[in-house]
């Protein structure tokens, strides 16, 4: 009996719809202060003076933090640090809304107050506020201690040569969006002391790397910081970091000796946590009559801010097809704004727009189906790597997930299918995502009553992971799912892998599974060892679990449940634990694949794109908990829907401002804008046994990807117009 | 004046004091614990911090975040936490958990009281979900839940009082919330205090109050005035208080203004239109305005009272400029009347957002026309918002119109004239060039969606 793979509901679908589950901003503290921040009104320049006296004056006002009483003991990790050039650091201003002052007060109503109040008087600089302004100074980035981890560029083969001798050539640039990721919960932290001890309340997908960062900047003992996280209120990448004003709360809280909860307003999301940056990419493909691509360049421009950071969009051109020539290349411009960073999907979203268009476009070019031009070009081995993939199941993606949307049916001219005064167009992409991997521990204990408990310091961020990891562990005990306790968030529990990076399953995952085996070994030794046990004396390997029991593999009949193994023993409790450590020198290159198929319907007079059906298929090893994937999928291309239609983040080219820091103006797709039930997610078990103990791949962000490509390609197909620029607005098709 | 303030909360009686009437009830909710209720936005934009209430008005659905606490007094209110009775969860709850319509959680509560609250009204469908913003779950799995019908229990435990109580005065300090229950009293209120705001719905002031701060604030609410809240018919038309809210005119209207109706569903979502009202959404003179384009296409009438009289104004004399009315200090919008047409008319509105739902319009436009048997138009009126500063009619391409034949031709050349009418911004939601080319092109789509019925 399989325990995994089943639709399961979630073990804490019940205390959210009641309300009982507690987000940061929730957790009840004694004597508690309240913090509110103030963002600088300029993008550049030094701050003069700031009225602080006269806020601290005002009543209920406990003090006032600016950088004239702040200095960081310790040093800033890019690791788990989302910007290296921490607010409060000096009194430089580098983009608006970089926190200048941190007001903590009596009341959380009085802080606002005297937030309201705080004056700043600035020596104001030339700023570059727009990718527009900073595009002439576009440079090649180079390799640093932040945020560069990348050589900019690469190549293999001849690309000029092989570009020039094509037959068939073609060249677009494309463009994207800064998104902000927009998780319902607004970034919250709590701080409080205990002597030495820090206590930190906080809204993070990544418990164990808010509790060493912090260690890191504040020069502290990790084994001092106590960091909780009990629930988190979506983060798609804006809570994968520490953020200067939680670092700058969690030392007020100290100097106050009173803890301090701060939570972001909706507009100071904008700037207090990551974003996607704004990418500008340019692509040249060359081709025989056939399809056959024979050389390739993609070059991407991203924009920066206050710390150089690549949104690496040129990585999967170099693995997803078999390119025999081919040049990427990355580049930066530097803008006065906040550091970019991880958004759902990173770099391979703004990438694979650039790249499943042109692809698009150069099929119809060349008057073939575009399925067929990139079978064609498919790779069966990583042609980047130079290695096999450890599974790889794309062809089946593209074919199960036309069958399923009905492709066949597409007549492949363009604004030739209409119904009424609506065009229709189908469009398809393909997407793909590495499998990224990070040490991580958990364990596993089973008590004397026999049932298991699940402990591992990993975030809930909405995927669906403590639910997941207790299958995991149930499964291998062969126990039933209701007998198996999960405990996260929290960081004196084994350390967890980030909740971002499509990670959770395949890192905290395996170490959930060898945490389990590790339990069940350690009660197996006990077992054949107790001449009271029916195992006394069966040779370790020879016992296996069975229906939540320990038997013989050649007599399931003989054996016993783990509650009499540890009861006879004298044990509470037996505890496993398992260290998951990635595979460095690993002989595959992993990666889960898959294939969007987007159906639009484009008001002819309006302009206005509907998605009206979309099927994704994909191969990402082995589905979990179907109930959760499923769910999961479906969000991620309803979230890139929004991305192809209507987001953006908007800056005022003169004073550099927000112009759209809010959810009236931050249009993000509302259930109207999702195709009504004709949306279908399909699996497929690629067979992959090597990426992992549990053969099962991240489906976090691939889901994501690819979709504003086959959204943009059926937009295409519909109208007879390309549009190269997200998002896929009106204004574009009239 | 009152020191303190009655509510019941989840079935408890509660009484407040010492907390500014201006405290949102999120706050407040939060602030004493209740903390299963969420800010995401505090500005009415995103649903997480719905809750249910029950006062005059009926069980709604509201956005506790934008929703003073002065504007609550004698009101039930119930949240995601009260749901749950002896340990059993409410069917709507059930259903999101079983539905897989949680996934980060953070904006549950507020779609299971969304859907709670429809529950009581008795709404179906899609429209109980446009408020709540999600973003992990795509919404599937909570239409799903949306979908399983269920109703209120006979021995509902949820509300308990037999009949709510009416709002009454609450007072902190130097801020007040006056609950008026007379037109005349809210107008010597108004005139006595000449820094106080009047509040209906407070979808706006609401907003304002989280933005700009509260301090020694005096609010007088409409919300309680019984002349502002009827509906009366009369041989000249339908005459529609200003204090209705936009869900009481759904409700009430029953086919007698079909555009005004049609706008409707699509204005914002239903914890906004739970609030808003008619009046207020006038007053505050947006240029997009969504109603105002409908009600100028209806040839409607606004009639304005204050101590010294009352006095009638066509709507496409009400808006003055930008975010300007003829409205005056102490003057209160007392009625909208929309006239009965003499003659059946063709007639349509439509609203282009940048999303399926929940946004203002980036144009949005309202046409009426009367045609002869012989399809000649005799009387056109075409409005829009979100092309000028204020809600305008199209007079000149109306004046075209007349005694024009409605063909095809015709249509076209009044779209073309059309286009270059306005001189619209840029902005967020669309170009100006966008805009232009839909004030053409959306009175062609008219002719098209429309012209079968004319043959007919």
């Amino acid at each position: 009996m399989t325990r995994m793979g089943r639709g399961i509901d979630r073990i804490e679908a019940r205390i959210k719809v009641t309300g009982e589950a507690l987000y940061t901003a929730d957790v009840p503290v004694e004597n508690v202060a309240y913090g509110v921040l103030v963002g600088s009104t300029v993008a550049s320049g030094r701050i003069r003076r700031i009225n602080t006296r006269e806020v601290e004056r005002m009543p209920g006002v406990l003090r006032v933090f600016t950088h004239m009483n702040t200095r960081y003991p310790g040093e800033v990790t890019p690791e788990t640090v989302g910007e290296l050039r921490l607010s409060f650091s000096d009194d430089r201003v580098h983009y608006v809304g970089q926190v200048i002052a941190l007001v903590a007060a009596d009341s959380l109503e009085r802080a606002e107050e005297a937030a309201s109040l705080v004056r700043a008087e600035y020596e104001e600089a030339a700023a570059v506020t727009t990718f527009e302004m900073g595009l002439p100074s576009v440079f090649t980035p180079t390799v640093d201690e932040g945020y560069v981890e990348a050589e900019p560029d690469t190549s293999r083969g001849n690309f000029e040569a092989a570009y020039a001798d094509a037959p068939v050539r073609f060249e677009a640039r494309y463009g994207t969006q800064k998104y902000h990721q927009t998780p319902i919960e607004t970034y919250a932290t709590t701080a409080l002391w205990e002597d030495n001890r820090l206590i930190l309340f906080e809204s993070t997908q990544y418990v164990v790397g808010a509790q060493t960062g912090m260690a890191s900047v504040l020069n502290m003992n990790p084994d001092n910081i106590h960091v909780v996280s009990n629930f988190t209120g979506g983060g798609f990448g804006a809570k994968g970091h520490l953020w200067p004003h939680t670092i700058r709360t969690a030392m007020a809280a100290r100097e106050l000796g009173r803890p301090l909860k701060v939570q972001l307003t909706r507009p100071q999301m904008q700037t207090g946590s990551a974003y996607q940056a704004r990418t500008q990419q340019t692509i040249q493909l060359g081709a025989t009559e056939a399809g056959d691509i024979r050389a390739v360049s993609h070059t991407n421009i991203s924009q920066s801010g206050l710390d150089d950071r690549v949104e690496p969009a040129t990585d999967l051109t170099r693995v997803l097809y078999d390119f025999p020539n081919l040049i990427t290349r990355e580049r930066l411009v530097r803008t006065n704004h906040n550091t970019g960073g991880a958004m759902r999907p990173p770099g391979d979203g703004p990438g694979l727009f650039a790249l499943e268009s042109a692809l698009d476009e150069l099929a119809h070019q060349l008057n073939m189906d575009p399925i067929e031009l990139r079978r064609r070009n498919h790779a069966d081995r990583d042609p980047d790597q130079d290695k096999p993939f450890s599974g790889k199941a794309l062809l089946e993606c593209y074919e199960r997930g036309a069958e399923r949307f009905g492709w066949a049916q597409r007549d492949p001219v363009p604004r030739s299918m209409r119904d009424g005064h609506e065009l229709v167009g189908y469009g398809m992409a393909s997407a793909s995502r590495l499998q990224q991997a990070m040490e991580c521990q958990a364990a596993v204990t089973l008590h004397a009553d026999g049932s298991a408990v699940v402990a591992t310091g990993v975030a809930e961020i909405g995927g669906g992971s403590y639910t997941t990891l207790a299958q995991v562990a149930a499964e291998d005990l062969t126990l039933p799912y209701n007998r198996v306790a999960f405990r996260g968030g929290d960081s004196t529990l084994p350390a967890a892998s980030g909740s971002f990076g499509s990670m959770v399953s395949a890192s905290t995952g395996s170490a959930v599974k060898l945490a389990a085996m590790d339990a069940r070994a350690q009660a197996a030794r006990l077992a054949v060892a107790d001449s009271g046990s029916p195992l006394f004396g069966v040779a370790i390997e020879d016992v296996v679990a069975q229906d939540g029991r320990l038997v013989r593999r050649d007599n399931p009949n003989r054996g016993e449940s783990y509650a009499s193994i540890l009861t006879r023993a004298g044990r509470e409790t037996l505890r496993g634990h398992g260290r998951f450590v990635p595979n460095e020198e690993s002989p595959f290159s992993s990666y889960a694949f898959g294939a969007q198929f987007a159906e639009v319907r484009v008001d002819e007079l309006l302009g206005i794109v509907r998605v009206s059906r979309f099927v994704g298929a994909f191969a990402a090893g082995r589905i979990l908990n179907e109930k959760t994937a499923t769910s999961q999928a479906k969000g991620g291309i309803i979230y890139a829907i929004g991305t192809a239609l209507m987001e953006g983040v908007h800056h005022d080219h003169t004073s550099g401002r927000l112009i759209n820091a809010n959810l009236f103006d931050y249009h993000v797709p509302v259930n109207a804008d999702i195709p009504s039930s004709k949306l279908d997610v399909i699996f497929i078990d690629d067979g992959d046994t090597a990426v992992n103990l549990l053969g099962a791949k991240g489906i976090g962000e691939i889901v994501s990807i690819g979709v504003p490509a086959a959204i943009a390609n059926a937009v295409f197909h519909a109208t007879g117009k390309r549009v190269r620029e997200l998002p896929l607005t009106p204004d574009k098709l009239l | 004046m009152a020191q303190s303030l009655r509510v019941w909360i989840n079935g408890s009686e509660e009484r407040i004091s010492g907390v500014a009437p201006t405290t949102m009830l999120l706050d407040y909710l939060r602030a004493s614990g209740r903390v299963g209720t969420k800010e995401g936005c505090a500005e009415g934009d995103c649903g997480a911090c719905t809750v249910a209430v029950r006062g005059e008005r009926g069980v709604q659905a509201v956005n506790s975040c934008i929703v003073p606490l002065g504007a609550v007094s004698n009101y039930e209110i119930v949240t995601a936490e009260g749901l749950v009775r002896n340990g059993v969860l409410h069917p709507v709850q059930e259903a999101l958990a079983r539905a897989g319509g949680s996934q980060c959680g953070y904006c549950t509560p507020g779609f299971v009281m969304s859907l709670f609250a429809a529950q009581y009204s008795g709404e179906r469908g899609d429209g109980v979900l446009e408020g709540n913003l999600c973003r992990c779950t795509g919404y599937l799995p909570i239409r799903e839940a949306a979908r399983s019908p269920s109703a209120p229990a006979a021995d509902d435990p949820y509300f308990t009082s037999t009949q709510p109580a009416e709002a009454a005065d609450y007072s902190v300090g130097d801020e007040h919330f006056f609950s008026p229950r007379s037109l005349k009293g809210a107008l010597e209120l108004l005139s006595l205090h000449p820094g106080a705001k009047p509040i209906a719905g407070g979808t706006d002031v609401g907003v304002e109050l989280n933005k700009v701060g509260r301090r020694n604030a005096v609010l007088v609410s409409l919300a309680g005035v019984p002349e502002l809240r009827r509906l009366t018919e009369t041989a000249a038309g339908l005459e529609l208080g200003g204090a209705l809210t936009l869900s009481e005119l759904e409700a009430r209207l029953g086919g007698r203004v079909p555009l005004l109706e049609t706008m409707l569903r699509s204005f914002a979502a239903r914890q906004i239109r739970n609030r808003a009202t008619l009046a207020g959404n006038l007053a505050t003179a947006s240029p997009v305005g969504d109603l105002a384009p409908v009600l100028l296409a209806c040839g409607a009438r606004v009639k304005l009272v204050s101590l010294g009289g009352e006095r009638t104004v066509a709507l496409s004399d009400f808006f003055t400029g930008y975010r300007t009315t003829v409205q005056r200090p102490g003057e209160l919008i007392a009625s909208v009347t929309v006239p009965k047409p003499d003659a059946p008319r063709l007639e349509a509105v439509y609203k282009v957002g940048k999303r399926g739902a929940d946004d203002i319009s980036t144009v949005a436009a309202a046409f009426s026309l009367e045609l002869k048997a012989d399809k000649i138009v005799t009387s056109a009126r075409l409005a829009y918002g979100g092309v000028a500063a204020t809600p305008v009619r199209a007079l000149e391409v109306e004046q075209f119109l007349i005694g024009r034949p409605w063909t095809e031709r015709t249509a076209a050349e009044a779209a073309g004239r059309l286009r270059g009418l306005f001189t619209p911004l840029s902005d967020l939601r669309g170009s100006a060039e966008y805009r232009r080319a839909l004030v053409g092109n959306l009175f062609e789509k008219f002719f098209y969606e429309h012209s079968a019925e004319v043959a007919a």
